[in-house]
């Protein structure tokens, strides 16, 4: 049956969060079932730890990626900068077959917290405006979730 | 800590192994010897010891109903070498155990047990593999990957007869430790893990690490996957791909042998043996095993040997960790671990559908045995379980009869609750309070009905009589005779009739009601309801022998009562010929009030006009004045009199000859008489009684008004007042004081009386003053008739008067019939020369105007 068929999908969470409440170790991981286009498919989330010491680990994990979701914290504006250092290191260690069209995707969290975003806002509107973001040749999703967590914000 | 995955079982013990590498009586010896690697492979186990020996052992399994049983037989033993073997492989497709000691390979023939001379030694050896997926491999060889102490591992295809070089593949750094799986080779090398592909020599670099603080380790789990050794003791998948396909996890510090047994990984750090779910990445069980030296699985166990002594890990059968976890009340771990086990095992999904049901419902009795009672319902209820499995927890609840018989293999270890309980009341109360809650909240299935119903029934009998009647009454079917005698035994009779009742045996339920109401037994549930609901259920049966049996039992306790039993029917129109009017009358004879209410009703409220009726209730009420007047009671006298007086008055129905026959034999029901004879038209006789018996002057009077409005005639009434003109006049001869009441009589404006023969029958003597007043009235309500009459007459002259001009002016005008002319009601022509013509001047034909 086509519709059992079953479909993974890799996807990358990536990103400094900008109060470390909880240091992610080696990887935090969850699946969610979806169905799409009739077909069942499993995406396999990953929360890669950004510290040092799991750096190495970063070729493993981002391989075989299908898409990159980079997060930043809107009361954070230093998270936002990074960015592109993030996409940078996921690009060389993933080395994804066609690195010119991968889709990445860009959330914006904790907007719940926005009375404390307006720096954030206005180096969020400068940056897209001015520079390298829209050179950017994957479509981006500025993806300014209504949703106040992470957790609903994922769209691919 | 969660329930355990392995048992730790002894495969080798220390004795046995010194025995068999010193021989039985050799004396202690100062240096010790002691296990430093084992390979094992179908039930063949070769050990390689510190003091350079091979030792093969076949190990032999039992199982026992509880547990497994290893026994070690001793195959050979040889010293292979004077320094401590670092590493034995058994190849049993080549006969041979491949042996990495001081640097150097070494070839042991197993069917020679010696040494192989034929083969050459490697030398400069890090470590070796074997191919552990042979998939596309060929099918009489195996593939050994030897890593060298130069940056370079070495491929051989090995058989029985030789050792055939395949090729070198060079490498960045030294190889440390080396895995095959199919055509990959995943090496650690110094500071990172890389995959080899042996047939293109392509390096995939897998990931870095501290080859300082971390121990590496290569662990083959599937095809196509290995585990590693990363940075701060986490463990982490890859594909020969270098593609991390499930999350890390985290191991103890200073891990360095692995094993894998889906879905458990198995490790092992100098302290201890600890297993991890590969599922959720959650340590499962950890086992304390000093000085550890390798883990080897072997199909679905994992052999683990210290320095001293081997033990296999024998998988817990997935049954007994589910029944652990239950015991923990982790009862979604044990669905999970229950649906793993049995995805991998390929059953269907209703099999599978199954074993859930089972597990929850096992998993409820453990909650009810520990009197956690929401979640025993949920899981039982969710669970499907067999009702009667429950209620056969509670002794005596089943049903006599019943079939039952508990599952094989149990669901739970109990006799009876009263095990669960030890004794404790409260416990025990509130254990009966939750099954009479669960099994209301369960629907049960047919089988079940029965045995829950009976259940029930006696649990609500015990303590819930108040529920009993719903239950009885809501499709109730329980075992007959269990019920019966449970509700005997704690005299619910009231319920028992109910059951009768719902069971069709009304005979039997009418007989413990009349017993109820007449107190010869005791049920407080029917006190409230008593003698009313028995003549409602009565009164309510279809079948009239029954009614008729039973009704004497409520006619005597209240005749009224009983006898609305018989009303209701006659109003709702049930027709049954024991039961119509006459029928009941005569059965109603023995009871006389109840004889007068069912009359009383068919007459006056239901209207019935039926002579025999009517006659029956004024003679009932004549029969109930005589009672009355036998106990002189003079209200109740009074107060029947009454009522039969205007029943005489009101009725025309009844039969006034047999009614006066029976009045006329006592002078005391005069007024009665007078009545009746007013009914039969025999007014002289009437009056009479009224005047002359009665000197009741006013009723006579009263009786002339009522019976003259009966009367058509002016000359019929004007008869009527002279009869009691006459009768008043005869009797004032010699009492002054009548001609008042004559007076009095001939005053009253709705007496009629013809004036001149009034002025005949006045005597003389009596003065025109006294009769002036009549005089005057008669002579001006003469006149008045007089005039009345004259208008009357001239206005019947004129209306003959215009009829006859309308007739003359119609004569003297034409209609003239022609043969197009068509009759004004049937619009056809007309065919002869009659014809009608109507009064509004329509012409129409004679046929036409009939209709």
């Amino acid at each position: 049956m086509s519709s059992r068929r079953k479909v993974l999908l890799k996807v990358i969470i990536l990103g400094d969060s900008g109060n470390q409440y909880k240091a992610t170790i080696g990887a935090d991981f969850l699946t969610k079932e979806v169905m799409v286009d009739d077909r069942l498919v499993t995406m396999q989330i990953w929360d890669t730890a950004g510290q040092e010491r799991f750096q190495s680990l970063g070729v493993a994990f981002y391989r075989g990626a299908d898409c990159c979701v980079l997060v930043f914290d809107v009361t954070m504006p230093n998270t936002f900068k990074t960015l592109d250092s993030w996409r940078d290191e996921f690009l060389i260690q993933a080395s994804p077959r066609d690195p010119e069209n991968f889709p990445f995707v860009v959330i914006g969290n904790k907007i719940d917290l926005d009375n404390r975003a307006t720096v954030a806002k206005n180096a969020l509107a400068q940056e897209s405006e001015a520079d390298n973001y829209n050179e950017f040749p994957t479509a981006i999703t500025l993806n300014k979730q209504e949703n106040t967590n992470s957790k609903g914000g994922c769209s691919c | 800590m969660s329930s355990k995955a392995f048992d730790l079982v002894s495969t080798l013990e220390r004795s046995i192994l010194l025995a068999d590498i010193r021989g039985k009586h050799a004396l202690p010896s100062a240096n010790p010897v002691d296990i430093v690697c084992f390979d094992c492979c179908t039930k063949n186990l070769f050990i390689g010891t510190t003091n350079g020996f091979i030792i093969h052992y076949i190990i032999d399994e039992r199982k026992t109903a509880e547990r497994v049983i290893f026994k070690s037989h001793l195959q050979g033993k040889k010293a292979v070498a004077k320094k401590p073997l670092q590493l034995v492989k058994y190849v049993p497709t080549a006969d041979q155990v491949i042996i990495l000691v001081d640097g150097t390979i070494c070839v042991f023939d197993t069917t020679r047990f010696d040494l192989s001379p034929s083969h050459e030694r490697f030398k400069n050896v890090q470590t070796f593999c074997v191919n552990e997926n042979k998939e596309g491999g060929s099918p009489f060889g195996q593939q050994v990957c030897i890593a060298s102490r130069k940056r370079h591992i070495q491929l051989y295809n090995i058989t029985a007869e030789k050792w055939i070089h395949i090729r070198d593949i060079g490498l960045p750094e030294l190889p440390r430790i080396v895995s095959m799986d199919s055509s990959t080779v995943c090496v650690a090398l110094q500071t990172k893990y890389v995959c080899v592909n042996v047939e293109t020599s392509k390096l995939t670099e897998l990931f870095a690490y501290d080859n300082e603080a971390d121990t590496p380790f290569v662990k083959r789990v599937a095809p196509g996957e290995f585990f590693l050794g990363g940075p701060s003791d986490l463990g982490i998948f890859a594909t020969v791909s270098g593609v991390s396909q499930r999350p890390p996890i985290q191991l103890k510090s200073g891990t360095f042998s692995l094993a894998f047994s889906s879905p458990y990984i198995v490790s092992l750090n100098s302290e201890f043996v600890v297993v991890y779910n590969a599922l959720n990445q959650q340590q499962k069980q950890a086992l304390q095993f000093q000085r550890g030296v390798s883990l080897q699985e072997q199909s679905d166990r994992v052999f683990v040997a210290s320095a001293q002594d081997i033990y296999a890990l024998v998988p817990v059968p997935w049954q007994k960790q589910v029944d652990g976890l239950l015991l923990e009340h982790k009862v979604e771990e044990a669905l999970k671990l229950a649906e793993v086990s049995y995805r991998n095992s390929g059953l269907s999904q209703s099999q599978f559908n199954e074993i859930n049901n089972v597990i929850l419902q096992k998993a409820g009795f453990i909650e009810f045995s520990l009197y956690n009672f929401d979640e025993a319902g949920q899981y039982l209820k969710t669970g499907g379980v067999d009702l009667r499995e429950v209620i056969s927890l509670f002794p005596g609840l089943l049903s006599v009869d019943s079939q039952f018989t508990r599952s094989r293999p149990p669901l739970h270890d109990f006799a009876d609750v009263n095990q669960i309980t030890k004794g404790n009341l409260e416990k025990s109360e509130d254990c009966t309070a939750w099954l009479v809650r669960f099994l209301e909240s369960v629907r049960c299935k047919m089988s079940e009905k029965k045995d829950v119903h009976t259940a029930l029934m006696k649990l609500y009998a015990e303590k819930r009589p108040s529920d009993l009647l719903r239950l009885l009454q809501s499709g109730y079917q329980g075992h007959h005779s269990d019920t019966v005698d449970t509700l005997q035994t704690f005299g619910r009779f009231h319920a028992l009739a109910v059951y009768y009742q719902q069971a069709r045996e009304l005979d039997k339920s009418f007989t413990i009601w009349s017993r109820l109401v007449n107190k010869e037994i005791e049920d407080e549930s029917f006190d409230p309801l008593g003698l009313s609901y028995f003549s409602d259920v009565l009164c309510k049966t279809t079948d009239a022998t029954l009614l008729l049996n039973y009704a004497p039992v409520v006619l005597e306790k209240d005749p009224v009562i009983g006898a609305q039993m018989f009303t209701k029917r006659f109003d709702s129109g049930i027709q049954d010929k024991r039961l119509n009017p006459e029928s009941t009358i005569e059965f109603l004879t023995r009871f006389p009030e109840a004889l007068t209410y069912y009359l009383e009703h068919l007459v006056l409220s239901a209207n019935q006009q039926v002579e025999s009726f009517h006659s029956h209730l004024a003679m009932v009420y004549l029969d109930n004045l005589f009672s009355a007047k036998q106990l002189n009671n003079k209200v109740l006298i009074e107060s029947l009199r009454k009522k039969l007086q205007s029943f005489l008055r009101q009725s025309d129905k009844y039969s006034v000859s047999l009614i006066l026959g029976r009045v006329e034999r006592d002078d005391w029901l005069l007024p009665e008489a007078a009545i009746l004879h007013g009914k039969a038209g025999n007014d002289s006789a009437a009056l009479e009684i009224l005047v002359n018996e009665l000197k009741d002057y006013k009723g006579a009077e009263s009786f002339c008004v009522n019976q003259s409005a009966n009367k058509t005639t002016t000359i019929e009434r004007q008869r009527l007042f002279e009869t009691l003109l006459h009768l008043y006049l005869s009797k004032s001869k010699d009492n002054e004081r009548m001609r008042v009441y004559v007076i009095d009589l001939l005053n009253n404006p709705k007496a009629v009386f013809n004036a001149a023969k009034v002025a005949e029958l006045i005597p003389d003597d009596w003065s025109i003053a006294l009769l002036s007043k009549f005089m005057l009235n008669s002579v001006r309500s003469s006149l008045h008739d007089g005039r009345q009459a004259r208008i009357a007459s001239q206005l019947a002259y004129w209306d003959y008067f215009l009829a006859n001009k309308d007739y003359l002016s119609l004569r003297s005008t034409t209609i003239s019939l022609t043969d197009n002319k068509r009759c004004e009601s049937c619009h056809q022509l007309f065919k002869e020369s009659a014809f009608v013509r109507q009064a509004d001047g329509r012409v129409v034909h004679i046929s036409c105007a009939k209709t």
